[in-house]
C-alpha cells in the first residue's frame, strides 16, 4: 500500500525528527536574537543579522501605561532591529500610540536599521479575532517601510480558530512562534509544528538559548519558514526573566 | 523649568528591567493553586511573604508596612484567591480608578506629563521638557520679572522649544534668534537660562554649564534654584556620554569617575541648600542614578533605605510600584546578601535565595546557618528576622514544627500589616502541615484582620485546601462559608465534589445560579461517563427545560464551558445513528456492555466537545482539587470504548467497523490522541486501519478512511 504524504510527515515527527542542529540551542549557530531587558549582551550578537530588542511594556492600569524597558536608546550598527513591545493589554490610549511612534522615530534617528515593530502579546487562541483588529489598526498607523510582526503561541498552529488565525496572518508581516514556556522548551512541541502549513504567513521559530531543538524534517520545506530567533539568557540566570509570550498552550480550565 | 521634577530617574533613563511575568486583563496567568510555592514562575505570588513571590511583590509588601496606613495604596484591599503575578498586583493596587486617584494624591507618581511622547522609564533628558516649560512660564510672571513684551517673547521661545533629544536637530540657534532683541537686565537673565536649557537639550554640556553657572546667584529665586539643580543635572548627563553600548546597556568601565564625582557633589550641594526644594525629590533620584552608574552599591542601598523610610509621600516622587520596579532592576539584579544592611532589601534577597529553582546551583541556596549569621543586620527588625527563619524552615527544610516553635500564637486585632499577616498565616499553614487540630481555627481567626490586597484570598485558599484534604469539601459550600472566591469553589465542585454534594448544590435554589449550573453540569457528565446511568437519567430532570444558558449568571472565566443543557442531547440520525442521550443511558443502565449504546455515548462526547475535557483531567496532587475525587469512577476515554468494542465478540460487524474507524481517527491529523486513555503505538493504529480495510472492506467506514496517523 502506498504511504500517504501526511503519514510520512507524521511518522517523521513521531521519530522526534532529524536535523543538523539537533539538540541544545547554541547561540553561535544562529543569527537572530531577542535581547530582553536585564539580559547582558553576549558576543554572539556580533554576528547577528537581526536583533529583536525590547523597547517597552504596555501594562494594564487605569489607564494603560507604556513603561520603557532597556537602557539608553540603542545604536545597533551591523544588524537589523525589531523594536519589541511586550503588551499586556490591547486597550491602548492615544498617548501610547504617540509614544510608540515617537520611540520608533528616535530609534531610527539614532542610526538603528529598524525593520519593524514586534508585538508580544499572549493572545489566547479564541481571542485572535480581536487581536487581529488591534493589529490592523496599529499597522495603519505605522510609517511606510515599517513592518509589523507578532510573537505567537505554538497552539496557534494547531488548535486555533482558523478564521482568527487567518485574520492575523493577513495583517502581519511575520510571526515568530515560541517553542518554550517560561525559560524552558515546551515538551511535545514537534506535534504542534506539524500544522504549521496553516499559518500561510512568513514565520520564524523562537528558541531559547540552552533549550532543546530538533527541527522537524518538514520545516525546511515550508515555503514560509524564515529561520530562527534565539532568546538570549544570562549564563547563570540570576533574575527570573520571562521571555516573550509564555504559554499557556492548554488552558487548565478550557 | 522642571517644576514638577519628574522622575529624575527617568530623565536619565533610569529604567525598569526584567519584565515580569504574565498578568491579568487580556493576558492570563496560569497559577498553581496552592500557598506553598518554592520556585518562581511569575504567576504564583501570594500575600504571604515567600520565595515563590515576585521579588517586587515582596518589596511592595514590606515597603507598604512602613507607610502610614491611610496613604499606602497597598492598604486598599481587593484581590482574589488565585496566586497572582506582579501586574495583577499592580492592577489591584493601582488599577481601580477611584483608589488609584486617591493613591496618586498621596504619592506623586513618575508618570510623565500627559502631553509627553516619552514613556515612563524612558532614558531621555528631554522627558522633563514639558514640565520645565510650565515652570518657566510661572517664573516669568513672578517679580522681579522682565517687561511684559519681553516676557511674552521669552514665554513663546520656551514654548517653541520642543526637543526630542534624538540628535536630529539643535535648538541653540533658534533660541538665540528668538531672544536677540531682549534688552532688560531681567529679560537677559531669563534668556540666559533659555540658552542654557537649549544647550542642555542639544547635548552641549559645556555651554549649558556656563549659562547655568552665571545664574546661580540670580535675583529670581526660581532661576537661582533651577540653575543650581541644572548644574548638577548637566554633570549627570555628561557622565553618561559614551557610557552605554550599542544595545543600550550600561558599560561601567566607560563611565568617567571624575565627572560622576562632580555630579554627586553638585547634587549634594543642591540638596544641602534646598533640602525641601522644588527639585529635591528629583535630585534624590539623580543621586541614585549616579550611584548606579558608578556601581556604588552601598550608597545606592542607603538611598533606597531612605526612600523606604519616607512616610511622607511628598518627600518622594515615585510610587511604591515604580520604586519596587527600580530596586528590582538596579539593585536586586545582584541578589547577593553580602554587605546588604537594609533589612527590607536583605529580606527580599534572602527569600529569593530560598527558591528551589535557584538552588540547583547548590552553593547559591541560602542555609539556615547563613541566615543566623545575618542576625546583627536584622537587629532593628527582629520580627522580620524570625519570619525569615520560619520561612526557611517551611519552604526550604519542609520542617513545619520549627515554624511553630519560632512563631507563637498571637491574638489579632484590627488589620494586619504584611509581615504580621505573613507570620500568622505561615503559622496556620504549619499547623495544617502537622495536622494539628487547631489548624482550621487558626486560619478562620485571621479572616477578620485580613484587609490588605490578596490577604483574604490567601486565607480562602488555605481554608479550602484544608477542608478538601480533611475529606470535607462540603464545608466550603455551607451557607455561612468564609470561602466566597468563585474560582476556588468552582475548582472544588469540578474536581473534588462527590455526587451527593453536587446534587444538593445543583438543586438548591438559594445557591448562586452559575454555581448551580456548574454543579449540575459536573454531576451529569460524571454520572454518564463513569457508569452511574440510572442516577443520570433521574438527575436529568434537573436540567431546566427552557433554561436560557447563562441567563442572569455571572460569566466567570472558568465557567464558559458549563452547559447542562447539552445533556439533553437528542441523538443523531445521520452517519452513525444514535437515540437521545437519555435513551442511551437507559439502555446502558440495563446493559452496561451494549456496544451500540457505548458507541453512542462516545458519539455524544465527541460531538459535544468533551475531548480533553477538564473534568477528565487530574489536578496536580499538591494543589487545590488535587486530592482524590469523591466522585467514584475513572476518567472517561472514548478510545477505551472503541478498543472494548473492537475486542467484543458480541459486537455486530457494523459496530466493529465504526469502532475501528473512530479508533484510527483518534490520532488524526498529526498523531496526537484526542480520545483519552493511554496512547497506542503507530503500529497498533496501522493494525486497526488494516483490519478495517480487510475484514470490513465493504463498510462505509472502510471507504471513508484512506489514511492512518
Amino acid at each position: 500500500m502506498r504511504i500517504p504524504a501526511r503519514l510520512a510527515l507524521a511518522a517523521a515527527l513521531s521519530l522526534a525528527a532529524t536535523g543538523v542542529t539537533a539538540g541544545t540551542v547554541d547561540g553561535g549557530d544562529y543569527d537572530a536574537f531577542w535581547l530582553w531587558a536585564g539580559v547582558k549582551p553576549q558576543p554572539v550578537l556580533a554576528k547577528a543579522k537581526t536583533i529583536y530588542l525590547l523597547g517597552g511594556e504596555v501594562i494594564p492600569a487605569a489607564p494603560a501605561r507604556l513603561i520603557a524597558q532597556g537602557g539608553a536608546t540603542p545604536a545597533v550598527r551591523d544588524a537589523n532591529v525589531w523594536l519589541v513591545y511586550r503588551v499586556e493589554t490591547l486597550d491602548w490610549t492615544p498617548r501610547i500610540y504617540a509614544q510608540v511612534l515617537s520611540h520608533l522615530r528616535r530609534w531610527r534617528a539614532a542610526g538603528n536599521q529598524v525593520t519593524g515593530l514586534q508585538i508580544d502579546f499572549d493572545a489566547r487562541t479564541h481571542h485572535l479575532d480581536r487581536y487581529a483588529d488591534f493589529l490592523r489598526d496599529l499597522k495603519s498607523r505605522l510609517p511606510a517601510g515599517c513592518k509589523l510582526g507578532v510573537t505567537g503561541l505554538l497552539d496557534w498552529s494547531s488548535g486555533a480558530d482558523p478564521s482568527g488565525l487567518d485574520a492575523i496572518a493577513g495583517v502581519v508581516d511575520e510571526i515568530v512562534l515560541q517553542t518554550y514556556q517560561g525559560r524552558h522548551t515546551i515538551p511535545g512541541y514537534p506535534a504542534y509544528l506539524a500544522r504549521l502549513d496553516r499559518l500561510k504567513t512568513p514565520f520564524r521559530i523562537g528558541l531559547i538559548q540552552g533549550g532543546e531543538w530538533n527541527p522537524p524534517a518538514a520545516l525546511a520545506r515550508n515555503p514560509d519558514f524564515r529561520g530562527y530567533v534565539v532568546f538570549l539568557q544570562n549564563p547563570k540566570s540570576r533574575i527570573d526573566i520571562t521571555p516573550p509570550t509564555p504559554e499557556p498552550v492548554l488552558d487548565r480550565f478550557r | 523649568m522642571f517644576r514638577t521634577l519628574i522622575p529624575l530617574l527617568v530623565l536619565c533613563g533610569f529604567v525598569l528591567a526584567a519584565p515580569p511575568a504574565r498578568a491579568s486583563g487580556d493576558f492570563t496567568c496560569d497559577p498553581a493553586w496552592k500557598l506553598n510555592h518554592t520556585s518562581f514562575t511569575g504567576c504564583d505570588s501570594t500575600a504571604i511573604l515567600g520565595p515563590g513571590n515576585d521579588t517586587r511583590v515582596n518589596l511592595m509588601l514590606l515597603m507598604g508596612d512602613k507607610r502610614l496606613d491611610k496613604l499606602s495604596p497597598a492598604n486598599l484591599g481587593g484581590g482574589t484567591a488565585a496566586p497572582f503575578g506582579w501586574l495583577d498586583y499592580l492592577g489591584v493596587v493601582y488599577g481601580k480608578p477611584a483608589e488609584a486617584a486617591a493613591a496618586a494624591d498621596a504619592t506623586p507618581d513618575t508618570l510623565t506629563p500627559a502631553s509627553s511622547e516619552f514613556a515612563s522609564g524612558e532614558g531621555s533628558r528631554c522627558l522633563s521638557n514639558a514640565s520645565g516649560a510650565s515652570g518657566f512660564g510661572e517664573a516669568l510672571g513672578a517679580t522681579p520679572g522682565p517687561p511684559a513684551d519681553e516676557a511674552d517673547a521669552l514665554s513663546k521661545a520656551r514654548q517653541d522649544l520642543k526637543p526630542v533629544c534624538d540628535g536630529t536637530a539643535i535648538y541653540s540657534p533658534t533660541i538665540a534668534e528668538a531672544t536677540k532683541s531682549i534688552k532688560s537686565e531681567r529679560g537677559k537673565a531669563f534668556a540666559a537660562y533659555l540658552a542654557g536649557a537649549a544647550a542642555f537639550y542639544d547635548g552641549d554640556f559645556d555651554t549649558a554649564h556656563q549659562r547655568f553657572a552665571g545664574l546661580r546667584a540670580d535675583k529670581s529665586p526660581w532661576l537661582r534654584e533651577t540653575a543650581r539643580y541644572m548644574l548638577a543635572r548637566v554633570e549627570v548627563n555628561r557622565a553618561q556620554v559614551g557610557a552605554f553600548g550599542q544595545y543600550g546597556e550600561l558599560q561601567p568601565d566607560k563611565v568617567d569617575a571624575k565627572v560622576l564625582a562632580d555630579a554627586e557633589a553638585q547634587l549634594r550641594a543642591y540638596l544641602r541648600d534646598a533640602p525641601a526644594g522644588r527639585y529635591a525629590a528629583s535630585a534624590r533620584g539623580l543621586l541614585r542614578r549616579v550611584y548606579w552608574l558608578g556601581g556604588a552599591r552601598d550608597r545606592l542601598m542607603a538611598e533606597y533605605a531612605w526612600q523606604f523610610a519616607q512616610t511622607d509621600p511628598k518627600a518622594r516622587n515615585l510610587s511604591d510600584g515604580d520604586l519596587a520596579q527600580e530596586v528590582d532592576a538596579k539593585f536586586l539584579d545582584k541578589p547577593d546578601p553580602e554587605g546588604v544592611t537594609d533589612p527590607i532589601l536583605l529580606a527580599v534577597i534572602d527569600l529569593q535565595k530560598m527558591r528551589h529553582s535557584d538552588a540547583k546551583d547548590a552553593n547559591a541556596a541560602i542555609t539556615s546557618a547563613d541566615l543566623h549569621g545575618q542576625a546583627p543586620r536584622f537587629s532593628s527588625a527582629p520580627a522580620l528576622f524570625t519570619y525569615l527563619l520560619a520561612a526557611h524552615a517551611f519552604f526550604v527544610e519542609a520542617n513545619p514544627a520549627e515554624v511553630l516553635r519560632l512563631i507563637p500564637a498571637e491574638p489579632t486585632a484590627g488589620s494586619l500589616n504584611s509581615l504580621a499577616f505573613s507570620r500568622l498565616a505561615l503559622r496556620a499553614l504549619a499547623l495544617d502541615a502537622v495536622k494539628d487540630v487547631s489548624a482550621r481555627e487558626a486560619i478562620v481567626q485571621l479572616v477578620p484582620s485580613a484587609k490588605r490586597p490578596f490577604q483574604r484570598g490567601a486565607l480562602e485558599l488555605a481554608l479550602a485546601m484544608h477542608d478538601e484534604r480533611a475529606g470535607t469539601p462540603e464545608r466550603v459550600f455551607e451557607p455561612d462559608s468564609l470561602v466566597t472566591d468563585a474560582s476556588v469553589r468552582d475548582i472544588l465542585l469540578r474536581y473534588q465534589a462527590g455526587p451527593k454534594l453536587l446534587r444538593r448544590h445543583a438543586g438548591d435554589p438559594k445557591v448562586d445560579q452559575q454555581e448551580r449550573r456548574t454543579a449540575l453540569h459536573t454531576l451529569l457528565y460524571k454520572e454518564v461517563t463513569r457508569g452511574a446511568y440510572r442516577a443520570f437519567v433521574a438527575d436529568l430532570a434537573m436540567v431546566p427545560a427552557a433554561a436560557p444558558p447563562g441567563a442572569g449568571a455571572p460569566s466567570g472565566p472558568t465557567n464558559s464551558d458549563v452547559d447542562p443543557e447539552v445533556f439533553a442531547w437528542p441523538g443523531r440520525a445521520d452517519a452513525y445513528a444514535c437515540p437521545a442521550l437519555r435513551e442511551v443511558a437507559t439502555q446502558l443502565a440495563a446493559e452496561p456492555r451494549d456496544s451500540t449504546a457505548r458507541l453512542c455515548l462516545a458519539e455524544f462526547t465527541r460531538l459535544n466537545g468533551f475531548d480533553h475535557d477538564s473534568l477528565d483531567t487530574a489536578r496536580p496532587a499538591d494543589e487545590l482539587g488535587g486530592s482524590p475525587s469523591q466522585f467514584p469512577g475513572a476518567p472517561f476515554s472514548r478510545q477505551q470504548i472503541y478498543r472494548d468494542v473492537i475486542a467484543d465478540p458480541a459486537a455486530p460487524p457494523a459496530n466493529k467497523a465504526y469502532a475501528l474507524y473512530r479508533a484510527v481517527r483518534c490520532y488524526a491529523p498529526a498523531g496526537n490522541n484526542d480520545c483519552g486513555g493511554k496512547d497506542v503505538p503507530i503500529a497498533q493504529r496501522k493494525a486497526w486501519f488494516l483490519q478495517l480495510k480487510s475484514a470490513y472492506a465493504t463498510s462505509t467506514w472502510a471507504k471513508e478512511l484512506s489514511l492512518y496517523w
